[in-house]
């Protein structure tokens, strides 16, 4: 690799995945600027042959967790969800009281290699928690301001989608109503059509037919219903967009063909992967640096400015030898993600007059209800999920206790409970199944499994932090992420209240429910009922870290301003879900590739 | 197939007669996928991947161009016969054969797993017409002579008959650009604009089938192919070139000329076939026994499948999306008949693409 102490880019970026693409693709389209990204994981997804072994790898994973496909890297350690029980081989320090259960991915391409595809936007009122609910924080941008950069991001990132299908409370004025114009802007489209509906949406939506249901600090009924889910998969295109298939590889991949793996792979690379923007960068204005783990953000004590980023380049993944370098820019941008970017930086000592770094970690905790629908439903085929039941997003109830998505699963209890292989392990093990009685029990159960995840916002609390400890480090030196962390009664409250509406749901609906918790599982918890009792619950973690080092109003308790630049340091840009006050109830990557996108925007500004 | 084309009269004098060239074009088209798709799914998982992604390429614009010829067809006011028995192409089948030393005028085009006589199969079915070759009544030397003779048959009737006369097909029955992917190409609308368009569209349709498959005179490269999508700017042989470069284990690089490819080379394992058995049929294997069953499974699959895009060709476009669902159930049918042992102790099975009625 060559030795780039001398050379200043424009811009110096740590990560490839999506935050650090887009604002690289963004600093790039029609200028003349040069920009190095630091990437701690391999590269390897870049060539149709490197990302082939990732499917090879994964189908051969006993495991099918999120980062099964991707090998493990000592010296660029992932967090693994199979680890929340193993404190020991654990990446992250778990401090507890409750663990943190999600997981990220550090390699070319990001977290945006195993995630599922959801790109809904969040909604107005997740901007204005405090003004409008009395609850958490208000951002320094409204939704109005980032509308245009989430059109732009649809764009990039390829989305499909029907907007007349996204109508439910919070997308309109005063969280009733849908009002298209104000959500989407006149005449948008999204580039893409649809994902078609799995046949068990289309039962589904058939079976909640005139549901209606109650939900504590509220005191109208709330409607059930399903709406198609947004997402960044190829589809039939509209307009003449042209959908972006397999890096290397470009008519494969052209539209989903139903691999039903998504998370942790598709291996067509029908959805999005950020390798995919980092490949429609000229290469005469792109170097990505694989196997470079940043390690200090240096400063100048002179002019508090950054003058460089010290990281540490290493040959293989196993062993700790390494050699040192600094990479020089006019402007630093962190893209490694909010627990990385914030580890990043407290090991620095940088950016945090605030005390705000590495504090404020949120996370979806993902409530799975599971059961079987009266007749053959077709699970487990088609993308994880294609739709969801979108009404418990914004409300009244908001000032009482967390908001909370719905997504309703394509793939059975494939995540609650490990089918369809712990269903064999069951049949064959207890009950002794072989041959034809097997098959024949399998078929008769499989076919049926339904799950929902209830995914519940968590709020902004102050001691959800990251912090780092000289004494716990990884194979290379580099400090592993310490996470104190807990769940707080706003979201357990929402987590019981989802309970009790998954329940009335699925008696209505017709579902078999089969829903169990596990005391023992890391997500364990319990909360009173009304009876004085209290009922236990299981949550998972759904790999949407954010928050640690948000964007805010004044320097005193925010870490970047409204134009994500660190209050401290003036070329200094922090991007990606780290810099959210709030999570709402959408999967964070759509909001930080707009974000992103936006601050390319802003930097391109401060270069000229 | 040959003796249907050798049928072929002359001239085209009337809209029937230009209908039936345009069916035998789609049939042509239709003819030559099983023996790719034999090929293709022939080669074991995770083995041969550029020979691989190289012949799914040609299938993909192979059904580019069947979908081509439905939108002349439909523009002029004809239908397809995509489904009907005496239009599907039974195998082995004979092809007109450029090479005409041995007298005989037509090669044989068996379904057979990959292998150098099948690629050199597929080169013959694609080969370019040399460039002095006039387009011949009777005999055709090669595909590309036949769709030679099938324009210059359009321009005629159009001169005796008016553009407006020929092209008053219903524009609702085209497929459109958006339902196609995968490959290179574009589909045309061939009644957009006015009847003089229609004609020029319709032309534009069949020299995008020509110069896909044969390519553009002496070139490796089909005329102004676009660059792939993404930042590779490599334009993409025609596909006898593509196939050749199987042969070779080479690609050819932008600029090259023929026979003389300068790209990357590639790996080529001829062993890493199942050995289907030449053209299977249902009939070789006992009625009611388990392969015979899985054979007319198959060929139902097969003939469902021919079904939908007969539809979507005949006013349903919206039906080619259950087309495609049905290429990839044919898809799973077909590598497991690949894995079947036929009992002869050296083959297997086979799909055998065979009609089957309701």
């Amino acid at each position: 690799m060559t030795d780039d102490n001398e050379f200043e880019y424009d811009v110096v970026i740590v990560g490839a995945g999506v935050a650090g693409a887009m604002v690289a693709k963004r600093v790039t389209e029609g200028t003349d600027k040069r920009v190095l990204i630091l990437e701690a994981g391999k590269g390897s997804g870049m060539t149709p042959e490197g990302y082939r072994s990732y499917v090879d790898h994964y189908y051969s994973s006993n495991a099918k967790v999120p980062n099964s496909p991707y090998p493990d890297n000592k010296n660029a350690p992932s967090a693994n969800v199979l680890d929340l029980s193993d404190h020991d081989k654990s990446y992250l320090v778990q401090k507890g009281p409750f663990p943190f259960l999600s997981d990220y991915e550090r390699a070319r391409g990001g977290t945006t290699l195993h995630w599922l595809g959801t790109c809904l936007r969040m909604l107005p009122n997740d901007f204005q928690m405090q003004s409008k609910y009395g609850v958490a924080v208000d951002w320094p941008i409204s939704y109005d301001e980032l509308e245009p950069y989430y059109r732009q991001a649809e764009f990039e990132i390829g989305v499909s989608g029907d907007v007349v299908d996204q109508a439910y409370p919070g997308t309109g004025p005063d969280n009733c109503g849908y009002d298209p114009e104000r959500f989407f802007g006149d005449g948008y489209e999204y580039p893409m059509e649809k994902i078609p509906q799995s046949y068990l949406d289309l039962r589904l939506a058939e079976a909640v037919e005139g549901l209606q249901v109650q939900i504590p600090g509220q005191s109208d009924p709330i409607d059930i219903f399903v709406a198609s889910t947004p997402q960044g998969r190829n589809s039939v295109p509209r307009n003449g967009y042209e959908p972006v298939g397999m890096v290397g590889e470009p008519e494969t991949g052209q539209r989903c063909e139903g691999n039903s793996s998504c998370t942790p792979i598709c291996p067509v690379q029908a959805k999005y992967n950020a390798l995919k923007t980092l490949n429609q960068i000229p290469a005469d204005q792109l170097t990505i640096l694989d196997q470079c783990v940043a390690s200090t953000v240096l400063r100048d004590p002179d002019t508090n400015l950054i003058n460089g980023i010290e990281y540490k380049h290493y040959e293989d993944a196993d062993a700790p030898s390494q050699t040192t370098h600094v990479a020089r820019g006019k402007i630093y941008v962190l893209a490694a993600h909010a627990i990385e970017n914030a580890k990043l930086l407290l090991a620095s000592d940088v950016a945090n007059h605030s005390d705000q770094v590495g504090r404020n970690l949120m996370d979806h905790l993902v409530l799975l209800t599971w059961g079987l629908m009266p007749d053959n439903v077709g699970s487990f085929r088609g993308p994880g999920s294609t739709s969801g039941i979108p009404v418990f997003r914004d409300g009244d109830f908001r000032s009482d206790h967390s908001a909370f998505r719905v997504e309703i699963g394509n793939w059975g209890w494939n995540w609650a409970a490990g089918a369809p292989v712990t269903d064999v392990q069951h049949l064959v093990d207890t009950e002794n199944l072989f041959g034809a009685h097997l098959r024949q029990r399998l078929a008769e159960t499989v076919p049926r499994q339904f799950r929902i995840g209830w995914e519940v916002e968590q709020l902004p609390d102050a001691e959800n932090r990251v912090t780092i400890d000289d004494q716990l480090l990884d194979q290379l030196g580099n400090h592993r992420p310490v996470i104190q962390y807990r769940v707080s009664d706003p979201e357990r409250a929402a987590a019981a209240a989802a309970k009790r509406i998954s329940d009335e749901l699925f008696e209505y609906a017709g579902i078999e429910g089969h829903t169990a918790y596990d005391p023992q599982a890391p997500g364990y918890f319990t909360y009173p009922e009304d009876s004085g009792s209290a009922s236990g619950y299981v949550v998972n973690g759904a790999g949407h870290l954010v928050g640690t080092h948000r964007m805010g109003f004044t320097r005193d308790d925010s870490v970047v301003d409204a134009r994500q630049r660190s209050w401290d340091h003036l070329n200094l840009y922090l991007v990606g879900c780290g810099n959210m006050p709030t999570l709402g109830t959408s999967n964070p990557t759509l909001t930080a590739a707009a974000l992103s996108l936006w601050a390319g925007d802003n930097i391109l500004e401060d270069l000229d | 197939m040959l003796e249907k084309l050798r049928t072929l009269t002359q001239t085209i004098e009337t809209k029937e007669d230009l209908w039936h060239y345009l069916n035998i074009a789609m049939e042509v088209e239709l003819s030559t996928i099983p023996p790719y798709l034999c090929a293709l799914y022939s080669i074991e998982p995770g083995s041969n991947q550029d020979s691989y992604n190289i012949i799914k390429s040609v299938v993909i614009e192979e059904m580019l161009h069947l979908t081509l010829a439905a939108n002349v067809l439909n523009a002029t006011g004809g239908s397809s016969k995509l489904n009907e028995p005496e239009f599907i192409p039974s195998y082995p089948t004979q092809l007109p054969d450029s090479d005409i030393k041995d007298g005989n005028g037509h090669f044989v085009v068996p379904l057979q797993p990959f292998s150098r006589a099948a690629i050199k199969a597929f080169m013959k079915i694609e080969h370019p017409g040399r460039p002095t070759d006039p387009p011949e009544a009777a005999g055709w030397h090669t595909i590309g002579q036949f769709y030679d003779g099938l324009m210059t048959g359009l321009v005629q009737l159009c001169e005796r008959q008016s553009a407006a006369a020929v092209f008053d097909g219903d524009p609702a029955l085209q497929i459109r650009p958006e339902q196609y992917y995968g490959a290179e190409g574009t589909i045309i609308v061939v009644t957009d604009g006015d009847p003089d368009q229609r004609l020029e569209n319709a032309m534009n349709a069949m020299r995008e089938i020509v110069h896909q498959g044969e390519g553009l005179d002496d070139s490796v490269f089909d005329g102004d192919r676009l660059p792939a999508k993404g930042t590779d700017a490599d334009p993409v042989p025609a596909h006898f070139y593509r196939f050749e470069q199987i042969l070779r284990g080479q690609y050819y690089a932008a600029g090259d000329v023929r026979e003389r490819p300068t790209g990357a080379h590639f790996d080529v394992d001829w062993n890493a076939a199942y050995p289907m058995g030449d053209s299977p049929k249902a009939g070789d294997y006992p009625v009611g026994s388990e392969i015979s069953n899985y054979l007319q499974s198959f060929n139902r699959a097969y003939v469902n499948m021919l079904d939908e895009l007969q539809l979507a060709f005949t006013g349903h476009p919206e039906r080619l999306r259950e087309g495609i669902g049905r290429m990839y159930k044919l898809k799973y049918e077909m590598s497991s008949l690949m894995k079947i042992p036929s009992g002869d102790g050296k083959t297997t099975v086979g799909p055998s693409f065979q009609f089957v009625g309701n």
